[in-house]
């Protein structure tokens, strides 16, 4: 049986299993390779004593008795402030970024290309009209949901003006002529019938704490975030809502 | 009042992340004082100690940075104003 010896490479005719090497000396040799190894991966170290900084140096000849306190084979030199870069640092403790549910529901809503591709279609290839003036509405009204949200109070009269404005939308030409690939057809009036119920409950009270539920809020949000990339923003003030 | 060795970063909280960014600054033990409730807008404001030169107090403030940025993105995107007929 033959093998290749792992120092020479050469082959040779093996007397043992587990032999490795051809000859002895060239066991020898692997070995003293193996310790000039061992020597050129000691480095020097950078070493604080005190409050001043020391350069630790190998000290070479004390080396073939590397089982002494790694202290006692170094040659301390004190070390110019330069060596202060050279400084190990401390080891830091690992830390994992944590997430956010919200932020995260938002992200994978928008995610969702369908929507931004549907508006893109309609606004920005076809320059549909009905597409442009029911989303610039639809984006104002939602901004004026979520700012009201968000206030300690609403005035109940605001919000019945934010209803009409939804009805007015969805009474108007442009909204009963949207092409069908506009994504947000069915929420206008779903978000009108959720607003009318609030102010229906809130008739004889002036002001109430208007809040959205988490699951409204997030979709809310991502409609406005999806609207404004292609939509730019008009101030519910600028905007006529009864169109006929 | 501000610890020794730390850095102050006032941190402005919207209600909707109010309870991820408290759960990093308990979890982490970061030292943290409510300052101000803007009732008006639903944010808390919250001044948070860093310890200085802690590269994972760093990370932490990273990661809050970037929670409360990407929610004002979404949120906002150069919309600021409060007045909801400005809107």
């Amino acid at each position: 049986m033959e093998k290749e010896c792992k120092y020479c490479h050469e082959t040779f005719a093996v007397k043992r299993i587990d032999s490795v090497y051809c000859s002895r000396s060239c066991r020898q040799m692997a070995y003293m390779e193996r310790k000039m190894e061992k020597i050129r991966t000691i480095k020097t170290q950078v070493i604080e004593i005190g409050d001043k900084l020391h350069i630790a140096v190998p000290k070479l000849e004390e080396l073939p008795e590397m089982e002494r306190q790694a202290t006692d084979s170094y040659l301390m030199i004190e070390a110019p402030k330069e060596a202060e870069l050279l400084k190990p640092k401390k080891v830091e403790e690992n830390y994992i970024p944590a997430d956010c549910a919200f932020v995260d529901a938002i992200r994978e809503q928008t995610d969702n290309c369908y929507n931004q591709g549907a508006l893109n279609n309609c606004i920005n290839i076809k320059m549909d009209v009905s597409a442009y003036w029911v989303g610039q509405r639809l984006r104002c009204l939602i901004e004026c949901l979520l700012v009201l949200s968000e206030a300690k109070y609403a005035k109940v009269v605001d919000l019945m003006e934010i209803c009409n404005a939804f009805t007015h939308i969805t009474r108007s030409v442009h909204y009963n002529s949207l092409p069908t690939i506009f994504p947000y057809t069915d929420d206008i009036p779903l978000l009108r019938d959720k607003l009318k119920q609030v102010c229906l409950k809130i008739q004889k009270i002036d002001e109430i704490k208007f809040r959205l539920d988490k699951e409204d809020k997030i979709q809310l949000i991502t409609t406005r975030y999806e609207l404004a990339q292609y939509i730019s923003k008009k101030k519910f003030s600028q905007l006529e809502f009864s169109y006929k | 009042m501000k610890p020794r060795n730390t850095t102050e970063e006032i941190l402005k909280v919207p209600a909707d992340v109010l309870l991820d960014i408290l759960g990093i600054i308990v979890k982490e033990s970061l030292k943290h004082e409510i300052t101000q409730v803007i009732e008006s807008r639903s944010i808390v404001v919250v001044a948070v100690f860093f310890d200085n030169g802690t590269l994972k107090q760093q990370r932490i403030l990273q990661n809050i940075q970037n929670i409360l940025e990407e929610y004002r993105e979404y949120r906002w995107s150069n919309s600021e104003d409060i007045n909801w007929r400005e809107h």
